[in-house]
């Protein structure tokens, strides 16, 4: 499966429905990569991105929602479609509250099913994307001493060079010579930019009391 | 009374005036008897009167014939017919005693509608006892029973389970279309998924396709045309809105066993119930619980059939502060591990004639209800099948 294009995973437990859902997925441009139940996928490693999962509701090892929370608990981030013979509202009101992208009730249509596919594939680059920034930034703020790092959550507060200094009682000077090599190992250029490079990295600032 | 005074003068003249003081202490002593038994009549709830034959007058009533509206006294020398509300009742309840005498039975109960001195009717229990003579009937005592309240439990234990039967057959219709849906749902989703990707490889030819384009978006169209069908059926037998309230579930498993306490005693199943006796309320539809209880204990006495000792136990409990357990649990064969995943799936029975909705209507039912049901083998044998309920929380929802 050494290949570029998106790959859609598929689960589910009825071979005629699965096959024909493999044909499909590949004659529509994508890779179909299909199980029949759900710990497979759960031991596939690794998952492909950009990519999106078409799961059946009711699989005979694990429960489609389960294996929904599993992916989830496992750090596997993949956009969920999906299937049901016999949906029910609550069902897929609690699917959708855990991040899915669509409900399809079997049967459906073709162009219903292609959508659905197109929006959680743009929506796995987008998170592959996120992902990527996020790494970046992590490596990059990993190049900071912990002395540095510790001004970057006071920096990121919006207070002054001379508020700081004052606060950790050190001087001005020092507290503005951290500043630069931070904006300089970062490659930042404001406070607002680096606010918003601190956020994506998750870390908060500093609690002024 | 004027039969006593009859009594007495014979005694005055067949004795001699030397035997008057132990005749007195007789006298006494049958005094005291009667007063006695004269009070126990009259502690009876029920009415009793002394009536004799052949012409069915009424000798002698207790203090209860005024549960019928009369005083003791105004009865005497009346006939059973004031009882009756039509001539006819009582001349078929009169038959009905005559027949009674000729098979030479000695006691006769009968139900039968009687009327009060008001007019008003109640419905009565009447139990006959002959007194013969030389094998002849000619006094007969008959208690009187207002048994309304009796009848009461007994036709709203009948509405009861009628209401349940009529569920089960509602919530089995509902379950046979749901999962024949889903069935039949599955190969008419693989028929379209094909037709659209021969469709969309057919687009990639060069020649000229319209016509297999014509005949796929045909078989599309005709799919979809078979599940909307389902659907609109489906939609017939759907369910009606069940209405949710605050439920004791320690009440209705109490009432569901009530229901089948006759047949634990004639299959020999001893039951005990072990319920928490501080249980919160949970929040659910009486019916559809009482139904999920009925199944699972129609189910654990099914199991046990063939064992040697048949105990079935229903317990109640608190898993957690906001959590309710009730377990129903039977000293059966219990569940042999290769069924254990597909015992709630539509369908699957173990049972000769069994149509295999039951457990998955109870599943669907404790869901329905935000809960789950499970099934696990006692150590000792046999299964415990347990669901759990959330609590009601106040008025929040």
């Amino acid at each position: 499966m050494n290949t570029c294009k998106e790959v859609v995973y598929i689960v589910e437990d009825d071979s005629s429905f699965r096959t024909s859902m493999e044909r499909l997925i590949r004659v529509s441009g994508y890779e179909a990569v299909a199980f029949e139940s759900g710990n497979p996928l759960l031991a596939k490693e690794p998952i492909h991105h950009p990519g999106c999962l078409l799961l059946d509701v009711q699989l005979p090892d694990i429960d489609g929602l389960q294996l929904q929370q599993k992916l989830i608990e496992k750090g596997i981030k993949l956009p969920v479609i999906f299937m049901t013979g016999h949906g029910t509202i609550p069902m897929s009101v609690r699917a959708m509250k855990d991040g899915a992208i669509d409900f399809l009730p079997k049967p459906f249509e073709n162009k219903d099913l292609l959508s659905a596919v197109a929006k959680a594939i743009q929506r796995d680059v987008q998170d592959v994307q996120e992902e990527v920034e996020k790494d970046r930034i992590t490596a990059l703020i990993d190049t900071l001493t912990p002395r540095e790092k510790e001004i970057l959550r006071w920096v990121i507060t919006g207070m002054l060079n001379k508020q700081i200094a004052y606060d950790l009682g050190i001087t001005e000077r020092t507290v503005k010579a951290h500043r630069a090599q931070i904006m300089q190992k970062t490659g930042v250029s404001s406070v607002a930019e680096l606010v918003r490079f601190a956020e994506k990295a998750g870390i908060t600032p500093e609690q002024v009391h | 009374m004027s039969q006593e005074k009859d009594v007495r003068a014979e005694h005055h003249k067949r004795n001699p005036a030397t035997e008057i003081r132990e005749h007195g202490n007789a006298e006494q002593k049958l005094r005291e008897d009667r007063d006695y038994l004269r009070q126990l009549t009259n502690s009876l709830p029920d009415a009793v009167v002394s009536v004799t034959l052949p012409d069915r007058k009424i000798a002698w009533a207790n203090d209860a014939v005024k549960v019928l509206g009369y005083k003791p006294e105004e009865c005497i020398g009346m006939s059973t017919r004031v009882f009756f509300p039509t001539q006819e009742d009582y001349l078929a309840f009169a038959d009905k005693v005559t027949r009674a005498i000729g098979e030479g039975q000695d006691v006769l109960i009968a139900e039968s509608f009687l009327k009060k001195k008001s007019g008003e009717l109640f419905a009565a229990e009447v139990t006959l006892s002959y007194f013969k003579v030389n094998g002849t009937a000619v006094s007969e005592t008959v208690i009187l029973r207002d048994i309304t309240e009796s009848q009461k439990t007994a036709s709203e234990r009948n509405q009861l389970r009628n209401e349940l039967a009529h569920l089960s057959r509602v919530m089995t219709m509902s379950e046979l279309s749901a999962t024949l849906a889903h069935e039949i749902n599955q190969p008419l989703g693989a028929i379209q998924n094909n037709a659209a990707a021969a469709k969309n490889l057919i687009s990639m030819f060069k020649e000229d396709h319209a016509e297999f384009d014509e005949i796929l978006t045909d078989i599309v169209t005709d799919a979809m045309r078979a599940s909307q069908i389902i659907r609109t059926a489906r939609g017939i037998v759907r369910k009606e809105e069940a209405k949710f309230e605050q439920l004791n579930l320690n009440v209705l498993i109490e009432e569901v066993v009530e229901l089948y306490r006759n047949a634990f005693n004639m299959e020999n199943t001893s039951i005990s119930l072990d319920l928490h006796p501080d249980i919160a309320p949970v929040k659910g539809n009486r019916v559809r619980l009482q139904q999920v209880l009925m199944n699972l204990v129609s189910n654990a006495s099914e199991a046990m059939r063939e064992s040697p000792s048949k105990r079935l136990r229903i317990l109640s409990n608190t898993q957690s502060t906001d959590l309710i357990v009730a377990s129903v649990s039977d000293s059966g064969k219990g569940i042999d591990k290769t069924m254990k995943g597909k015992i709630f799936q539509s369908f699957f029975t173990t049972k000769k004639g069994g149509l295999g909705v039951g457990l998955r209507i109870c599943q669907s039912i404790i869901e329905e209800h935000g809960g789950r049901i499970w099934v696990e083998n006692n150590p000792a044998g046999g299964a415990t099948f347990s669901f759990s309920l959330k609590a009601y929380q106040g008025g929040s929802e």
